[in-house]
């Protein structure tokens, strides 16, 4: 794998992929920094127009790993000089970030973020290189009993810790997005299931309209609902250049923040935010100077935009071996990658032995470009997020209807976009996650289609999914990640956690 | 999202409806072929196409049903009734409510603008006056590039008046001519640029 990466380096920087890859980047940039636009949404915008353009998958592969890149590194910028964070991914860096900005140190803040963002992309995408082969080989071993379980655990896991209520909510976001799957053509027989007749559902719903309306429209309702919600006079950006001294003082505090981010990425669903605060967390916790936690301490920018930065090639890992993607924006490159022709999975390598190799590669050549971009736009993200919502927000709108007709030239899609985005609001003010929505959308066929298989493979028994060792395994963590939930359990095991206390204290 | 007081009682009425809607979806699968044949087996209850949708009709419902327990432990039943009058009559003196449906619904009008082309009469008038015949001119006279264009303006000049209006005061000329400018640029600009330079077909 990495000798087919070293061959890709090269060659997927032609002229044209570097000039995609640098617009697709400062796009990125600017897109994260502006509160309100996240990384999911830049990917979800872009897909219709890269895909609109008739690129070469690799272009389009260029095109949009720069968007995200760059959308997750950019959400720093206006965390630091604004305190607002550009995407939920910065959220902890503002903590830390903005009381350095007022210190007068936002410069050397910004740089710092932009080096270990730059270093926490690249450890992602070492991670992917090393952990794609040998997950590759795990899952050639996988049956349709095992695929059915992984979409199941998927969307069960990423609804238990994405809810901001009740984990049951995020479970029920899951369904009804599994449900939204179901409607169209059988992927089996052919059956129109819930179309009532209407000939543009036929193939089932899109998830690219669906997911821009779950994402833009929410947005910008809430940005324009509250009318205090305007601009924030910006800090002067001082010079933005790192303390080399500071980042060699925290080399292993940036490799534990990298490997929490390409962890996090791995599990289904769960994005770059809550790598970002884990690893933020997991820093003030064994930090010496604790005291110093939200006053503004370097650590913790260099812990958060590692993480959310190493997150992106964890959240490919799953996304290229499995079709299961690691995180919202992943989601939405499944969707484009799909659109492209490409079927992820662990027959990928064997199907399109050089797509994984290029895609490393393109992460490899976005965080340099991002490094580059990250310090000269540093003045110029300040300013443009000074714009106010209330000509913002129209012109996201204009891009969400566009993106969502220029799909399949239908405004069917339109219509769609919208009236989810209304749904998508409703319950996200009743504290339903979207991303497990996504997740069952995207994994609603390979579940429908492999739990039905994995029953005709066995004649109509059950027992495949209690005597393959992976699919117990899944069973397990299933049935753990629905139990951890319930009082009952956790009762049961902190009794336990205290019987087990009490015997070691009385042993010694 | 909703506050702690709010919630519990919203969660009443939402879960009731997300039952009402696993059942509706069992109920459908029902309606489906209940065996299928595929792959050499015949007439067997695991292939049918109705096999998946019950089973997420069962989870939701499932699930929906231990949202409703939870907020009827926490007391969501106690003035139910009155609470849900009381925010129905008071839901459009709110501000946040009428800003949002404001922003939808200005929105929604502006999909309707692009499907029903109000204004793709006015390129038939344009193209009687085309005399240049270059690609800017051909891309301002053709329908779908003029109703682009002249949708995206209103919705946006109008977005913009509404929103940016400072402190409920009549904009004066100054912000009249910047709406103006801005929502003139950016639609042409975006319809251009999609249409000619990206080659996407606008609506």
């Amino acid at each position: 794998m990495i000798e087919d990466f070293l061959v890709q380096l090269p060659s997927v920087l032609t002229p044209t992929n570097a000039l995609i890859l640098l617009c697709t980047v400062v796009l990125g940039i600017i897109f994260g920094a502006l509160p309100g636009l996240t990384a999911t949404l830049g990917v979800a915008l872009l897909t219709p127009v890269a895909y609109g353009l008739k690129l070469p998958t690799e272009s389009v592969m260029v095109a949009l790993l720069g968007m995200y890149v760059g959308a997750i590194y950019g959400g720093s910028h206006s965390a630091i000089m604004l305190n607002i964070p550009g995407t939920a991914a910065a959220a902890a860096t503002a903590v830390e970030g903005y009381p350095l900005a007022k210190q007068g140190r936002g410069g050397e803040a910004i740089g710092t973020a932009t080096v270990m963002s730059c270093f926490g992309t690249l450890a992602g995408m070492m991670a992917m290189l090393l952990v794609i082969p040998l997950l590759t080989r795990l899952t050639l071993q996988f049956s349709s009993v095992e695929f059915f379980l992984l979409a199941l655990f998927g969307v069960l896991i990423c609804g238990s810790l994405t809810s901001p209520d009740t984990p049951v909510k995020g479970w029920l976001a899951g369904f009804l997005g599994l449900l939204m799957a179901t409607v169209g053509a059988d992927p089996l027989q052919g059956y129109l299931r819930f179309t009532f007749g209407i000939r543009d559902l036929f193939d089932g719903i899109q998830p690219i309209p669906v997911l821009l309306g779950g994402f833009a429209i929410p947005q910008i309702i809430r940005s324009l609902k509250d009318p205090s919600a305007q601009v924030v006079a910006a800090r002067r950006v001082t010079r933005v250049m790192p303390r080399w001294s500071v980042l060699r003082r925290h080399v292993l505090l940036s490799l534990r923040s990298a490997l929490i981010g390409v962890g996090v990425g791995t599990i289904p669903g769960v994005g770059e935010d809550v790598a970002a605060w884990m690893a933020y967390d997991a820093a003030r916790k064994t930090s010496r100077n604790k005291e110093l936690y939200g006053k503004g301490n370097m650590e913790g920018v260099i812990a958060a935009e590692t993480a959310n930065n190493a997150c992106i090639g964890g959240a490919l890992v799953p996304l290229l071996t499995l079709g299961v993607p690691g995180s919202p924006p992943a989601a939405m490159l499944l969707g484009a990658i799909l659109l492209c022709g490409i079927r992820p999975g662990p027959l990928l390598p064997q199907e399109a032995p050089s797509f994984i190799p290029q895609m490393a590669a393109i992460l490899f050549w976005a965080s340099l470009t991002m490094l580059v971009c990250g310090f000269a736009m540093s003045k110029v993200t300040v300013w443009v997020v000074q714009m106010p919502v209330a000509i913002l927000m129209p012109m996201v709108a204009l891009f969400t209807v566009i993106g969502s007709y220029a799909l399949d030239n239908t405004m069917f899609n339109v219509y769609l976009m919208l009236g989810f985005g209304l749904i998508a609001y409703l319950l996200e003010e009743m504290g339903y996650p979207m991303a497990p929505l996504v997740i069952g959308i995207i994994l609603g066929p390979m579940a429908d289609m492999n739990l039905r298989r994995a029953i005709l493979a066995s004649g109509g028994s059950v027992g495949p999914f209690f005597g393959r060792p992976v699919a117990v395994v899944l069973m397990l963590l299933t049935a753990y990640s629905l139990l951890s939930q319930t009082r009952l359990f956790r009762a049961a095991v902190a009794r336990v956690r205290s019987a087990a206390g009490a015997a070691w204290r009385k042993a010694r | 999202m909703l506050s702690k007081e709010q919630l519990p009682k919203a969660d009443v009425i939402a879960s009731i409806c997300l039952i009402l809607l696993g059942l509706a979806v069992i109920w459908g699968g029902t309606r489906m072929p209940l065996s299928g044949t595929y792959g050499g087996v015949v007439s067997t209850w695991y292939v049918s196409p109705a096999a998946f949708p019950i089973l997420v009709g069962g989870m939701i419902t499932l699930a929906a049903t231990l949202i409703l327990l939870r907020a009827i432990r926490k007391g969501a039943l106690r003035g139910l009734r009155e609470h849900v009058g009381h925010v129905a009559a008071g839901l459009w003196r709110r501000t946040g409510v009428r800003r949002t449906a404001v922003v939808y619904v200005w929105i929604v009008a502006y999909a309707a603008m692009l499907g029903l082309r109000p204004f793709g009469w006015v390129s038939g008038h344009l193209q009687e006056a085309d005399f240049l015949n270059s690609p800017l001119t051909r891309f301002c006279l053709e329908a779908e590039g003029v109703n682009y264009v002249l949708s995206s303006f209103v919705f946006l000049a109008g977005f913009i008046a509404m929103f940016l209006r400072p402190h409920g005061k009549l904009p004066r000329l100054r912000h009249v001519v910047m709406i103006v400018c801005i929502s003139a640029v950016v639609s042409f600009g975006m319809g251009y640029a999609f249409s000619e330079l990206l080659s996407v077909p606008l609506p």
